[in-house]
């Protein structure tokens, strides 16, 4: 440090010194005791009043957190319950459609049935003609292709026949509705479908309707 | 928490179980369904088995499947299941124990208590066979209502007030009716009658000989001996039953039905209710002299009963309605499923025992009747104007009705059709909601059919739709806020009849011709004016009405500098609404 530096330093210092009143550093009178004492339990109960305040936002904060909390969870159930709703009426709508589907796709194959069943005339006089055949025949190709476009859509959504024919009654996915009497049959067993039933994801979508053997 | 009682109807075709959970009444599903067939049976093997798959192998399995077991209830037989001899109480305890399976599942604890319902007529044999059958299943009985009682719980006869009902109970297979006195909460039966071999399964029976008859006469072939055919025939006559509950005809088509020489026979014909219900008709009469019957037997008259309740869910036949309707001279209730109404009044009789707090079946209902109106008779005399209502009061929302109605003269190409708000047999004392024209009908004769269908949703919006059945020509309207917005307008109706005792003419509205420029102004702000009543709150509607009451007022007594302010204040009005 330069001597000019000091010097400016130390005039400085000696313009503090003299704007400065100090007298108070250099008083030896005693500090009003009591009126600290005073001082110090009024800080002492404001900081304990402080205290019970925080407290007591702890104490709201802590209910708040618990109602949060428990608002949370309820308001996850009531999601689940929803979604779980939502998810059933989904069910129900498409279980809706797909008895629909399924029902214009037995009158379909009912249709497709009789139109296999068409026998062109043969007889010595009387032929069919040959372009009603030709017809015929092409008609029948598209309404089974028609048939079995119903068969994949059924499939892609899990629906699947429930196989009667020859099986013994299993009345949680059959109803029988009619009985018939066939000594070379077993008893209970499926002789005829008078109406398909259908397995949708592993539950019954619609019970077939049969007539059984009874002895 | 309170102890649960679970509320069983223990039916004879089919039986179902509720409880009261949170103040409200739920009946409880096994398998997303609320019925289960009162059937009980074993399986190959060996296996007990209750409701559907049971009643599916009755008619393979009559030697181990029992159904219709209520019947014999107190009766000192025994029943064969699969070689072993069974009292009708141990029966009947295989379907309370199955019903009470249902209730723990879906509450998640033990069941033990139980209130059953019984018919009015039970015995104190069949009674006390009941409550055996109950403990063993594992259930006490804390209670045995009558079924008509139960019905009366589920329709508020837990309230304090003085009614007698009639209890109307029409289910597939039996019929019963009874009426029943409720006072201090207390439902007591005053008499009870009914025919244990009469339902809706005869109803159908009806509409599957129609169709037999119809295709021997048109196709000539008896279809009784085609199993598939006759299948077919038997639920579409069900289906045909169900939808003409709702409209006044019934399309019966089944495509391919059978094959026949060579070709496939097809089924197409039309059903009227009208020629429906000349079919039941005798049903019908049936069941309405048993209600004189039960009605002698309470020493009673019409006048004495203030409510009906419907219940079985054959009661959805409308006919039933009228008939009852044309006894009473008031609507009868069926808001309330009427096939569950029974098990949700015995949950709610459960739920006052354990009490519980038991609010009423909540059900959304319209609080009025909708209809339109026709020429007929009114107190026996022509009148153009008679109400036909379409939509009962007290049904349950949504619904959807249809009435057909025809034209009055030849060459008719137009119809004008009014929708009303009321019940009121004159139309015109009813209020007015909607009307429209059908323009470019058929040059036909008298009698070309019109169907009008109403449908009320749950938010009050009704739509209508008139169709001309021959051609499908149709006109629609759709009536926002149905159910409540015409309380205004009946405020409206009623200031104008009493404006009419004061001699003030209703021409006054109309329009008359060279008049004055400020005159013609004024009432153009007035069509202006009401043209906003929808959309503005009471009180401006309220400011608008006495504005055009005084401008009405001005414009007949001639005062044109009133006539004036008022205009400018109307205006003002609108200006403000309108920015």
């Amino acid at each position: 440090m330069s001597d000019t530096q000091k010097s400016s330093l130390l005039e400085e210092f000696q313009t503090y010194l003299e704007q400065t009143d100090l007298a108070h550093t250099l008083s030896t009178e005693q500090p009003d005791l009591s009126a600290l004492l005073g001082e110090m339990a009024g800080l002492k109960s404001e900081v304990k009043a402080e205290s019970r305040h925080f407290k007591s936002t702890l104490d709201t904060l802590s209910i708040a957190l618990t109602a949060l909390q428990t608002d949370n969870k309820a308001l996850i159930d009531e999601l689940a319950i929803h979604s779980e709703r939502l998810q059933q009426m989904r069910n129900e709508t498409l279980r809706t459609v797909l008895l629909e589907i399924v029902d214009i796709y037995d009158r379909l194959s009912v249709g497709f049935g009789i139109l296999q069943n068409y026998q062109p005339v043969s007889s010595l006089f009387n032929h069919s003609k040959k372009q009603d055949v030709r017809f015929i025949k092409s008609f029948k190709e598209g309404q089974s292709m028609t048939l079995k476009r119903f068969e994949q859509l059924l499939q892609r959504h899990n629906v699947y026949p429930i196989d009667c024919i020859g099986k013994l009654l299993d009345p949680r996915t059959m109803s029988a509705v009619e009985i018939s009497h066939d000594p070379k049959l077993g008893n209970g067993i499926v002789i005829e479908e008078l109406r398909k039933g259908f397995l949708f994801e592993e539950n019954v979508l619609r019970l077939a309707e049969v007539k059984v053997n009874k002895l | 928490m309170n102890e649960i009682i679970i509320g069983i109807d223990l039916g004879t075709t089919n039986s179902e179980v509720a409880i009261v959970e949170n103040g409200q009444v739920v009946v409880i599903e096994d398998n997303n369904k609320k019925i289960l067939p009162s059937f009980v049976g074993i399986d190959d093997q060996g296996d007990i088995m209750v409701g559907e798959s049971a009643r599916n192998q009755y008619l393979v399995y009559p030697e181990r499947t029992v159904k219709s077991i209520k019947r014999l209830m107190g009766q000192d037989i025994q029943v064969d299941l699969a070689g072993h001899a069974y009292a009708p109480q141990e029966i009947s305890a295989i379907i309370l124990k199955r019903l009470k399976a249902i209730a723990e599942q879906y509450v998640d604890q033990p069941v033990t208590k139980a209130v059953i319902t019984v018919p009015a007529y039970f015995s104190d044999a069949q009674r006390q066979a009941t409550r055996e059958a109950g403990e063993i299943a594992g259930l006490e009985v804390v209670r045995m209502i009558n079924e008509p009682t139960a019905a009366a719980l589920a329709y508020g006869g837990n309230q304090v007030e003085q009614k007698r009902m009639l209890v109307y109970d029409l289910g597939g297979g039996t019929f019963d009716v009874s009426v029943v006195n409720i006072e201090a909460g207390v439902v007591e039966v005053l008499s009870s009658h009914g025919d244990n071999h009469l339902g809706g399964d005869d109803f159908d029976q009806q509409i599957i000989e129609y169709i037999l008859d119809h295709l021997h006469e048109t196709q000539g072939i008896d279809i009784r001996h085609h199993s598939k055919a006759l299948a077919r025939i038997t639920r579409a006559s069900e289906n045909a039953k169900f939808v003409l509950s709702d409209e006044p005809y019934a399309k019966i088509e089944e495509e391919y039905l059978l094959e026949h020489e060579g070709a496939a026979i097809h089924l197409s014909l039309e059903l009227s209710r009208a020629d429906y219900e000349d079919m039941i008709e005798d049903y019908i009469n049936a069941t309405i002299d048993a209600v004189h019957i039960a009605m002698k037997g309470a020493k009673l008259t019409p006048a004495d009963i203030d409510e009906i309740v419907l219940v079985g869910g054959s009661t959805r036949t409308p006919c039933i309605r009228e008939r009852l309707y044309n006894e009473f001279s008031f609507e009868p209730h069926s808001e309330v499923d009427p096939d569950l109404c029974v098990a949700m009044g015995a949950a709610i009789q459960a739920a006052m025992i354990s009490g519980q707090e038991v609010n009423a079946v909540l059900v959304d209902v319209t609080p009025y009747t909708y209809g339109t109106s026709a020429i007929g008779y009114l107190n026996d005399e022509y009148y153009p104007f008679t109400y036909v209502p379409i939509i009962h009061k007290n049904t349950a929302l949504p619904n959807r009705k249809t009435e057909a109605f025809v034209t009055n003269h030849d060459g008719q190409e137009v119809v004008n059709v009014t929708i009303y708000q009321g019940e009121d047999p004159d139309a015109l004392n009813n209020i007015k909601i909607g009307e429209f024209l059908v323009e470019g009908l058929q040059d036909v004769e008298a009698g070309n059919v019109i169907t009008l269908t109403l449908a009320l949703d749950l938010n009050g919006i009704l739509h209508v739709s008139a169709q001309e059945k021959v051609t499908g020509l149709e006109k629609s309207i759709t009536i926002k806020n149905a159910i409540s917005r015409f309380e205004h307008g009946a405020l409206d109706t009623a200031k104008h009849r009493i404006n009419k005792l004061f001699g003030q003419n209703e021409a006054i509205r109309t329009v008359v011709k060279n008049e004055a420029p400020e005159i013609l102004e004024a009432r153009k702000l007035i069509a202006k004016a009401e043209a906003l009543f929808d959309t503005t709150s009471n009180e401006d509607k309220e400011d608008m009405i006495d504005l055009i009451e005084d401008i009405n007022s001005c414009i007949e007594a001639g005062l044109d500098d009133r006539l004036q302010e008022s205009v400018a204040r109307l205006a003002d009005i609108i200006y403000y609404l309108e920015s």
